[in-house]
């Protein structure tokens, strides 16, 4: 039976890193025949408070570049 | 690391000394003049940092802040000839960056052939504040000639940046890396958007349309899904995993297209964590139309303070061109710097109290905002 979307987020937040890892990296080599090991920028390193107010930045210049385009 | 150089390498002191044994015979000394040119030559390392160095024919000793290994040859700006003070990146005004006279006859210098790739690549080593060692810019110029694409200014910076990274053995800086990020940004994107926006016409099953407007569709102010999925790698697999649904086989290649838009920017940005950089986007359903806000940040706290975050966000607006958000967070203090040119400046000054205002409310900070043209304080 195929998977509801809740059930595969809840899967894939529940991957280990080197399941996750190696998840992606079968998808990278099915699509182009490329091993590459996979190691991203950790998101954790930056706090919630300022990627939260990261946000409302983009959300400030983006409303300023919308109202010059009215 | 780069910033810590950038520092020390802006004035470098030499030390003339004497030493026939050393010295190659048939090269002639030439004077030293204020603010012109020269090519040092490494001649030897003496020790942890200092160097023998031919400059113009005459013999000197130096500390030198990157390492260097004997023949390596770099172009450097005489800050005075007396005592022989040398710069290693300040070899243009930031006036003169965008002058290709200038960039040729430093070309002249390196007896580089002036092509357009060299122009460029030349630009972004001085606007970078990297020196320019004449085996690495060779080498990298070759590189780049090679895969016959044509790159602009910013991913030219980027793949310099990642080039000097390269040697720390965390990556390969091959054809792969370079066709990867040969393909142009704006063009990246115009794709992924296009498939999201067919996809989300003609889409008639629940799944996907939740998956869509909850997850890759954000609303701004409501981010707690998307945070779940910050990540961009995430949808790569919930995407594989929905083409594995056989109710969306029908939808199987625009999901198939999308997914490969978005693994192209997963990649990307897993070459870019070396240089502690990453691009990111986001979809934001506006009324009736999809806005793709696309965005780069840098995280830098190098010194791993405590209490203390930073990021540099870069936007690229259809209407109010480059800006530069610099953001530092320390306790309960923000710091904001907008880098942009007068008019984009103006609009925000109109809009930084409010802004000011929603930011000390909604995270109890204390926040100031300054504004800065950088033609205004460099041209």
């Amino acid at each position: 039976m195929d998977k509801s979307l809740e059930q595969i987020i809840e899967e894939i937040n529940n991957l280990s890193k080197d399941e996750f890892n190696e998840k992606l990296s079968s998808i990278i080599w099915e699509l182009n025949k490329q091993k590459i090991d996979i190691e991203f920028m950790n998101i954790e390193d930056i706090s919630d408070k300022l990627k939260d107010i990261m946000f409302d930045t983009i959300k400030f210049v983006d409303d300023l570049n919308l109202k010059g385009e009215k | 690391m780069i910033e810590n150089i950038k520092n020390k390498i802006s004035q470098i002191k030499l030390t003339e000394f004497i030493d026939s044994f050393t010295k190659p015979k048939e090269i002639p000394s030439k004077p030293l003049v204020d603010n012109s040119k020269v090519l040092l030559e490494i001649l030897d390392k003496i020790g942890e940092r200092e160097y023998k160095i031919l400059v113009n024919g005459k013999l000197f000793v130096s500390e030198l802040p990157d390492n260097f290994k004997k023949g390596d040859i770099l172009l450097a700006k005489i800050l005075r000839a007396n005592p022989l003070t040398l710069s290693l990146i300040n070899l243009l005004e930031f006036s003169e960056i965008n002058d290709k006279q200038k960039l040729a006859i430093l070309l002249q210098y390196l007896k580089i052939p002036n092509t357009e790739n060299a122009i460029d690549l030349l630009k972004a080593f001085i606007k970078l504040k990297i020196p320019v060692q004449k085996e690495r810019f060779e080498r990298l110029l070759e590189l780049i000639s090679e895969t016959g694409l044509i790159f602009d200014n910013s991913q030219l910076e980027i793949l310099l940046k990642l080039y000097i990274f390269a040697p720390t053995g965390k990556y390969k800086f091959d054809s792969f890396l370079l066709n990867l990020f040969g393909e142009k940004e704006d063009k990246l994107y115009v794709d992924l958007l296009n498939s999201i926006l067919k996809l989300s016409s003609i889409c008639k099953d629940e799944t996907l349309k939740k998956f869509l407007y909850e997850y890759l569709i954000i609303d701004i102010d409501d981010r707690s899904k998307y945070f779940q999925l910050f990540d961009k790698s995430k949808l790569v697999l919930i995407i594989s995993e929905l083409m594995n649904n056989k109710n969306l086989a029908e939808y199987y290649d625009y999901l198939n297209a999308i997914r490969l838009s978005l693994l192209k920017i997963v990649l990307r940005n897993r070459f870019l964590k070396n240089i502690h950089y990453k691009q990111d986007f986001l979809i934001i359903k506006n009324k009736n139309n999809l806005n793709l806000i696309k965005y780069h940040f840098e995280a830098i706290n190098p010194e791993k303070l405590p209490g203390v975050d930073r990021v540099i966000l870069y936007f690229k607006t259809k209407i109010l061109g480059k800006i530069e958000a610099d953001l530092l967070l320390n306790f309960d203090k923000l710091f904001i710097k907008f880098i942009a040119n007068n008019d984009s400046l103006s609009k925000i000054d109109a809009k930084k109290d409010e802004f000011i205002e929603k930011l000390n409310k909604k995270f109890r900070v204390e926040t100031k905002i300054t504004l800065y043209n950088p033609e205004i304080f460099n041209g």
